[in-house]
């Protein structure tokens, strides 16, 4: 055995380990920032206006905005808002695909097929203007962003957890259940339900960045969360207004904070996918 | 124990008849068996064997009620009870691990069987306590093809088919299988189908041995 | 100097058991086996005692966390990781088992070409022809598709496929999985002739009582370890040194059935 063998096998070894301590650390970040952006409603509101348009400095990190107002409590109270809303509406959306696929793999026949047809349709319209008609038919706000994005984004999911039904329904240890008398019900809550947790929890967490990027897209537009709370959306759609006069940073910190945690969520749920492949046993 | 030490076989008191089973996957799709029939009694280990590919395991799945054929019935003769919760006859597969939810415990793959019988006495001597907290996949093949057995003596049936269950072990292990299997088929006076595609191990087995293409009516 | 020696070789896995905790499993603890050119060893005994690793330990085919110890010498060169992955495929094959092999949008022409050219020995439409003919493959098989194809013929063409670059070793794994008497018949029948056409051929099997028809040689391995190497006589004439090996023979059907190791 080769000394180059025996590294390449500890790297392997030390990986699951490492996937679970880097996927704490980032769950940490997350939790991090939204204690922050509660601790920081209060200065997110204070005007001072002494201290209007300062560029980033020791004293204000992200700089002040035209009120002067601290951008970095207001970025932070943003992002807050934005992993409230997009949590809510990520749980919302995964929640209808797995009613979608469960009621596939219960009933079958024609409601398999009214589901099929649902996600095709879903999946045929362009999703940013299906997203802007139906927030902008609630009357915008934060209940229509919520909807808006928790109706556009369980067609891809659903698809998934189907699939992943059927394989189980199909099965051979399904086949043999049913000849031992087990009931549907049983089969569904033993098996199948058991097998789709983790894709479910999977699939939840990867939904998560596009609900907060599609939140912070319908705000910036003026059809999100209400115009006075700082949310991404929002701190962008006004910079708009004061990039021309050289306040770069109302635009782009607020913007890489975003960046940074629609990563982070992204690096969670593909930790977590990795993690809960039965495959990964082997890492 | 050896097989020629076995008691006796009690005398038959059930018939497991298949009558012109005829299966296809879907309409439109070519017949995979055509007008079967055949007799199992319950004091009897039947063989039958016939080329790969001809529908050996399809009979299997027939008989054990995992699939439906399309015409011909599979009916017991004079069974025990009618008000029983799993199905008289029960499959043991060659794949056992195809045959479990690989996200349970052995313990709950044994308990999946719903029937009245008296656990312990079943799997003793079939499966070792120890195996009982693992999962599928870290047992070895013969002690899961052996957990797979005791699951379906646990249904407590009244017939036995076992398409190819030996195929990928080794000899010795093939024989324990064996004759563990045909111990406690004689003493619950349980009718066995043998599938195989070995003629020495359907000749050392079974009472009498059926090609399948003689079976076409 | 036989052309290829596995000494001592052992492999084992670093997994995770539950949660994070890790063992380490050992399957192949300590194998031994040679094979010379015009050779037909066979490697039969206890169901996962590891004899499909020796072949993926060989060509250098472990999964990423499988660790190999030992020596394999080919020619007499002494392989390391690298240099079996590059003679996989080449001087060493592995005969696929399964028919799914084959592309099934592809006429069989088209991919035995293309066999012939990725193994470095690019072949026109007749030559191709040839091969395949030359395995009793009838005239017109080229032109079909894999659909078109009995099993058999299926797995002539595989063959063909994986003898294209001409090897010099050969490992067949189960060949015969499941398969009535004749089958497994014809099919050992090939392997040998394999080995008679200058390949030395390494068949995994537990058919014991068929392959030690065509078997030079016979190596029995228990729980990772080979613990005999016999010839098809010491089978036949009971003159086996190993009680595991004795065992074995006694417990297929034709013979005791003997469910017991030692008899």
């Amino acid at each position: 055995m080769s000394r180059l063998e025996v590294d390449r096998s500890a790297r392997f070894d030390g990986r699951r380990r490492r996937t679970v301590w880097v996927t704490a650390a980032l769950l940490v970040f997350v939790v991090v920032v939204v204690v922050a952006g509660i601790w920081a409603e209060g200065p997110a509101g204070t005007t001072s206006l002494d201290d209007r348009r300062q560029a980033p400095s020791w004293g204000a990190w992200f700089g002040t905005d035209w009120l002067g107002r601290d951008m970095l409590a207001r970025t932070l109270v943003g992002l807050k808002l934005s992993l409230f809303v997009g949590g809510v509406a990520a749980s919302c959306s995964a929640g209808i695909a797995m009613l979608m696929a469960a009621a596939s793999a219960v009933f079958g026949g024609w409601v398999t097929a009214m589901v099929n047809w649902l996600v095709d349709l879903f999946l045929a319209l362009p999703h940013l203007v299906l997203l802007i008609l139906i927030a902008f038919a609630l009357g915008g706000g934060t209940k229509a962003v919520v909807i808006a994005v928790a109706v556009t984004h369980w067609p891809s999911l659903t698809r998934v957890l189907q699939s992943q039904a059927k394989v189980v329904v199909n099965s051979d240890y399904v086949a043999l259940s049913r000849s031992f008398g087990r009931s549907r019900r049983f089969i569904m809550g033993r098996h199948v339900a058991r097998h789709l947790v983790p894709h479910f929890v999977v699939g939840l967490v990867l939904l998560f960045p596009h609900a907060i990027l599609h939140e912070a897209a319908l705000s910036f537009l003026g059809l999100g969360v209400d115009p006075s709370r700082p949310a991404i959306g929002i701190l962008l759609s006004e910079s708009m207004r004061h990039l021309s006069t050289g306040m770069w940073w109302m635009a782009v910190l607020p913007g890489v904070c975003l960046l940074l945690v629609v990563k982070t969520v992204d690096a969670i749920g593909e930790n977590l996918r990795r993690l809960t492949d039965p495959r990964s046993h082997h890492l | 124990m050896t097989l020629d030490q076995l008691a006796p076989p009690a005398t038959a008191t059930a018939t497991l008849h298949a009558e012109g089973i005829s299966f296809r996957h879907r309409r439109r799709a070519p017949w995979v068996l055509r007008e079967v029939s055949l007799q199992v009694r319950n004091d009897e280990v039947v063989g039958l064997r016939g080329p790969s590919g001809i529908g050996k395991s399809t009979v299997a799945r027939v008989l054990a009620g995992l699939s439906l054929p399309q015409r011909g019935t599979v009916r017991i003769g004079g069974g025990r009870d009618t008000t029983r919760r799993s199905h008289p006859v029960q499959l043991v597969m060659q794949h056992a691990v195809l045959a479990m939810n690989p996200r349970w415990r052995i313990r709950d793959v044994l308990a999946e069987p719903l029937s009245d019988l008296d656990r312990a006495s079943v799997i003793d001597g079939l499966v070792e306590p120890e195996w009982l907290d693992r999962y599928p996949h870290e047992v070895s093949g013969g002690q899961l093809q052996r957990v797979n057995l005791a699951r379906a003596l646990l249904a407590d049936p009244e017939f036995l088919v076992a398409d190819e269950i030996t195929a990928s072990l080794d000899a010795i292990t093939q024989a324990r299988i064996w004759t563990d299997l045909l111990v406690r088929t004689r003493a619950g006076a349980i009718g066995v189908l043998v599938i195989s595609h070995d003629d020495a191990l359907l000749g050392r087995l079974c009472d009498r041995v059926l090609d399948l293409r003689d079976l076409i009516g | 100097m036989s052309l290829f020696e596995i000494n001592q070789l052992s492999v084992s896995f670093r997994q995770y058991d539950r949660g994070l905790r890790r063992r380490t499993i050992t399957p192949v603890r300590a194998m031994d086996l040679t094979v010379d050119t015009g050779e037909l060893v066979a490697l039969v005994g206890e169901s996962g005692a590891g004899k499909t690793l020796l072949g993926e330990a060989a060509l250098g085919m472990l999964p990423a966390n499988g660790v190999d110890a030992g020596e394999i010498r080919f020619r007499g060169e002494v392989l390391t990781r690298a240099r079996r992955r590059e003679l996989a495929g080449h001087e060493m094959v592995m005969l696929p088992q399964s028919v799914t092999y084959l592309d099934p949008t592809a006429t069989v022409g088209a991919q035995v070409r293309r066999a012939f050219r990725l193994a470095g020995r690019p072949a026109g439409r007749d030559d191709v022809r040839r091969a395949l003919v030359a395995r009793d493959l009838p005239d017109d098989v080229t032109r079909r598709f894999p659909h078109e194809l009995s099993g058999g013929m299926a797995r002539r063409v595989l063959l063909t496929m994986a003898l294209a670059g001409r090897p010099a070793l050969v490992f067949a794994d189960e060949p015969t999985p499941g398969l009535d008497a004749e089958a497994v018949r014809a099919i050992f029948a090939e392997l040998r002739a394999i080995a008679d056409s200058g390949c030395a051929v390494v068949a995994v099997s537990h058919d014991l009582s068929e392959v030690i028809g065509v078997a030079d040689r016979v190596v029995v391995c228990q729980s990772g370890r080979t613990v005999e190497t016999a010839t098809p006589d010491d089978f036949r004439n009971h003159t086996l040194t190993h009680p595991y090996s004795r065992a074995l023979w006694a417990a297929l059907p034709a013979h005791g059935f003997a469910a017991e190791e030692e008899p």
